[in-house]
């Protein structure tokens, strides 16, 4: 199809794109397919590698410290996502009214993401201390606040505790005290980002549509619930999309605060893979590792489409 | 009171109560920060665990700065960090302006699987590919050096995909009349192109810019000499030297986190419209 156009016309396109996908060749698609050679051999860099087949997936299975950190994983998206889902929509219905100064709370709002996770980690660690700004504000009720970081209660036994019920069954013990401390960080941190999303798809629905409704005589809740959240169900996709991917691969908030302890109680699986590979140099374990977490991060997403995209197929 | 003067009321009433609300809502979202330069002004005989908690020191010190700034070496730190950001944002916008371009308005074979490949690189998050990533920078010589930081993101998806957003919107006239005046494609997409994307061109370098100027995984794992550390590798590497001192601790955090706060500010209207566009389009 392309005959009688001069080779160099035909080139020229790829000529654009080459530096751009040599870059990502070199730096995403070999990694990728590295990552998959690497978890079928027993690899610590300083030694050839050995071909082990699938002894590092076999190994995974049966390692209780996988299962504890997924397990942890798991948890910590299970709070982290909805979470943020809610939080942001509500923080952008907040910052979306035609008022006054609006703009500045919106700048401000965005601070947290624009923060880096070090000064974040930093600063919620100091305020998580045992006798830090938290407890100091709960003692002002007569509450004697946990150690954040360190309890490894279950919250709803706490909670359940703290209304006077004994409780000891396990149902009761996830997720401890210290992994939901370490979500509310990731929570502080992502939610305006999802905010100023939200908010496109808050100005995009048609005032008409709010109007009428109110000429009709519903109420703030009413209009809310059955013209705003249906409208933004795409955004609500988008939000949950990315905050699932951003959940399963949450790395620095861990990493600053909590190093995974204790005992491994709010170890993720970003974290536990960069200790397996740069700790204890087992690369070819790793990447298997890093592999699951990949088929959990699809696994994810599909299910994500299937239900908010379902839905917005009605 | 008429009808009226009723409804003004109301009205005056549901703007403060915004106002309370919005104020309310910032003051917690903005908390962490005024506690952590609350802590740095404080003196050493201040208790930091005084109840009820001081928010406004008293007297306020900035010895706490001083100190913190002799032992780390900030100056050093800004000037890594700062040359990495400001490298990274200049070889993202190139390529990642070059590769839409191409991808936006020339038609070729193979470029509709080559936009799905790179969008379908968004599934795959870095923490994945950290290991096998550190292993092709190690090869190429690049591990402990500020190529090694660098070149891994200089491309990225989100970029591509925002060029190609912005250049698929400017009309065809405007390419075809250059042809007619002789111009080559290059010419085409740098002098005649490339100014018309200017706002998307903002956001993405803002973005960048921000990106490199926090990250932390990818530093702490390819950097390994203390002379090549960014400011955030040297404040994470401070909480074992400072013991539990978080007067130093704070002080040293606020000084991290200025330029990024000074940045975000000059620059935040690329942000918002930059992640709308992001959004509305996926």
């Amino acid at each position: 199809m392309n005959k009688g156009i001069p080779f160099r016309q035909r080139a020229t396109p790829y000529a654009f794109i080459a530096p751009g996908l040599l870059l990502l060749a070199t730096f995403f698609t070999y990694p990728l397919l590295d990552t998959f050679w690497l978890s079928l051999h027993r690899y610590n860099i300083f030694h050839p590698p050995v071909w082990v087949g699938l002894d590092n997936f076999r190994r995974a299975f049966g390692d209780e410290l996988f299962w504890r950190v997924t397990a942890n994983t798991l948890l910590y998206a299970a709070m982290v996502v909805p979470a943020l889902v809610v939080v942001s929509f509500i923080l952008a219905l907040l910052v979306n009214a035609t008022i006054r100064g609006i703009r500045i709370f919106r700048t401000a709002y965005y601070i947290p993401v624009v923060t880096s996770i070090v000064v974040a980690g930093i600063a919620w660690k100091w305020l998580y201390n045992s006798d830090g700004l938290i407890n100091a504000l709960l003692r002002g009720f007569g509450i004697a606040g946990p150690s954040w970081l360190a309890d490894t209660r279950g919250v709803p036994a706490a909670l359940l505790n703290f209304i006077g019920l004994e409780v000891t069954s396990g149902w009761f013990s996830e997720p401890c005290i210290a992994l939901a401390s370490v979500a509310m960080v990731t929570i502080w941190k992502a939610s305006p980002y999802y905010m100023i999303i939200y908010l496109a798809g808050l100005q995009g629905i048609p005032p008409q549509l709010e109007e009428a409704a109110r000429v009709d005589g519903a109420g703030w809740w009413r209009i809310v619930r059955h013209i705003t959240i249906p409208s933004i169900q795409p955004y609500t996709l988008v939000v949950s999309i990315i905050a699932t991917i951003g959940a399963l691969r949450t790395f620095g908030e861990v990493y600053v605060m909590t190093s995974g302890g204790p005992f491994h109680r709010t170890n993720l699986l970003a974290y536990y893979i960069y200790t397996l590979g740069f700790k204890y140099l087992e690369v070819g374990y790793a990447a298997a590792v890093s592999l699951l977490l990949l088929v959990l991060i699809l696994v994810f997403a599909i299910i994500n489409f299937r239900v908010a995209g379902g839905d917005a197929d009605k | 009171m008429t009808p009226l003067e009723q409804q003004a009321w109301m009205g005056r009433l549901r703007l403060t109560g915004q106002y309370v609300a919005l104020m309310a809502v910032g003051s917690v979202l903005l908390a962490p920060f005024a506690w952590l330069l609350a802590t740095s002004l404080k003196s050493e005989s201040a208790d930091l665990f005084a109840y009820p908690p001081e928010w406004i020191p008293d007297p306020v010190v900035w010895g706490n700065f001083a100190k913190a700034w002799s032992i780390l070496p900030f100056p050093l730190y800004i000037f890594n960090t700062f040359f990495i950001a400001i490298t990274t944002v200049f070889l993202t916008l190139f390529l990642c302006s070059l590769t839409g371009y191409a991808l936006a308005r020339m038609r070729f074979r193979g470029r509709k699987v080559i936009l799905y490949a790179v969008l379908a690189t968004t599934m795959v998050p870095f923490q994945v590919l950290l290991i096998p990533l550190f292993i092709v920078t190690l090869r190429l010589g690049l591990v402990d050096s500020y190529a090694g930081v660098i070149l891994p993101v200089a491309v990225n998806a989100f970029g591509i995909f925002l060029m190609r957003q912005a250049f698929t919107t400017i009309p065809i006239d405007l390419e075809d009349a250059a042809r007619i005046d002789g111009c080559g494609d290059f010419t085409i997409y740098a002098r005649i192109m490339l100014p018309l994307v200017k706002p998307a061109m903002a956001t993405l370098a803002a973005f960048t810019f921000v990106a490199q100027w926090n990250d932390f995984l990818w530093p702490l794992v390819v950097l390994k000499s203390r002379d090549l550390y960014t400011l955030q590798l040297g404040l994470a590497s401070l909480q074992g030297v400072f013991g539990v001192n978080w007067r130093y601790i704070s002080a040293a955090s606020i000084i991290a986190l200025s330029p990024t706060i000074a940045f975000f500010l000059l620059t935040q209207r690329f942000f918002t419209r930059g992640l709308a566009a992001g959004a509305v389009k996926e």
